[in-house]
């Protein structure tokens, strides 16, 4: 029996230590890591709806819809955060788009015999200018290209305001076809 | 033998580690029982780090692609309107870097580029060199230069006449970049391609 000895009281004081100096920085460690899963959450959450609401602007809403809501800002909850989001448009006069346009030499249609240009490396002019306010005389106030800026913002249900560090931008040019 | 085997467990020589053995590998555990726990709780306790950052910088990534993935777009936009406002030209462009002759007929189903020679691909060149950034600028303020997008190629897939409405038609591909830069996270650059086929027609 006298063999039988358990731990010594300095085993296990030092095991406690060991324990307490482990497990106190695990503990805040566990709290860092729920807090940035739900941070990530968030910024997930952000970046998809940023994704649909900038699809939207693209390809969905009208011309007229899209100016005249520019500058607002809408807010959107999700699984208890907030999103926020804003457009900005800018606009190209159709002055401003002058593109430029390859001008061509085609052979005499009447002559053509064979179905393929005889001498292709003469058919290029030289590229003239011509901007849409040209080619669209008629309607030269109409706007046909913007620059985009969408901004994102989001914040955590227990956070007050929005941080600055919590936000990205969207950038993206749109046209307006023509279809004739 | 069934016996003998079970011998052992009926006062016969024991395979066991006595009791006395037993207290003596006690002796002295708690402190590499506590190291090996503290170890894996280390070991979860870095992986939980890790984890974190692997999933930010994947956020981060989904926001960098979706950047990028618009400067491309806002390319194909640019070209898209210059070829509603000039199909002709285009078309024009596209036959000729086929080699074809523009007011004559092309059998459906014939080879895209028949004749190498008579073919010029720089109309086509022409035609998409100034859908960019850089001759149309981004006109959003206080945006870096880094953010840039450009129509990089635009080529003739197939074409052919319909003799019953006397119109050529051309499928084109558009290729576009996009290239925004991330300060975040130490993203850095970050480059999207994106195709789109449209179709053109001219009447002859």
């Amino acid at each position: 029996m006298k063999k039988r000895r358990g731990l010594t009281l300095v085993e296990i004081m030092m095991a406690i230590g060991i324990l307490g100096a482990i497990i106190i920085p695990v503990l805040g460690l566990l709290d860092y890591s729920n807090r940035g899963t739900r941070e990530q959450d968030a910024e997930g959450i952000a970046a998809n709806l940023a994704k649909e609401k900038m699809n939207q602007l693209m390809f969905v809403i009208s011309r007229d819809n899209l100016l005249a809501n520019a500058g607002t800002t809408s807010t959107e909850n999700i699984k208890g955060n907030d999103i926020a989001w804003k457009y900005q448009v800018y606009t190209f006069s159709n002055a401003e788009l002058g593109f430029s346009v390859p001008q061509f030499k085609f052979h005499d249609p009447q002559i053509c015999a064979s179905g393929y240009e005889s001498s292709p490396g003469t058919v290029l002019d030289a590229p003239k200018t011509m901007t849409l306010e040209e080619v669209y005389p008629d309607a030269t106030a109409e706007i046909r290209m913007v620059d985009i800026n969408m901004t994102v913002k989001w914040k955590l249900p227990n956070q007050g305001a929005y941080d600055d560090r919590n936000q990205f931008q969207l950038v993206a040019r749109r046209t307006f076809l023509v279809t004739e | 033998m069934i016996e003998t085997s079970f011998n052992w467990l009926q006062g016969g020589p024991s395979l066991l580690p006595n009791r006395k053995k037993i207290v003596g590998l006690r002796k002295g555990m708690a402190i590499p029982l506590v190291l090996v726990f503290c170890v894996c709780v280390m070991v979860f306790a870095s992986s939980l780090a890790l984890f974190r950052k692997e999933s930010k910088q994947q956020n981060l990534g989904n926001v960098h692609f979706l950047q990028a993935n618009f400067m491309a777009q806002s390319a194909v936009q640019m070209m898209l309107l210059k070829l509603s406002a000039f199909p002709q030209e285009a078309c024009d462009a596209g036959v000729l870097s086929l080699g074809y002759c523009p007011f004559r007929g092309i059998i459906a189903g014939s080879e895209v580029s028949p004749n190498p020679a008579s073919s010029n691909s720089d109309g086509l060149a022409q035609f998409f060199a100034d859908c960019n950034s850089t001759a149309f600028p981004i006109k959003v303020p206080g945006l870096s230069a880094d953010w840039k997008f450009a129509v990089t190629d635009f080529k003739v897939i197939s074409a052919y006449t319909n003799p019953a409405e006397r119109q050529l038609i051309i499928s084109a591909q558009i290729t576009s970049e996009g290239e925004t830069r991330l300060a975040k996270g130490g993203m850095d650059v970050r480059k999207e391609e994106m195709i789109k086929t449209v179709k053109l027609t001219r009447e002859n």
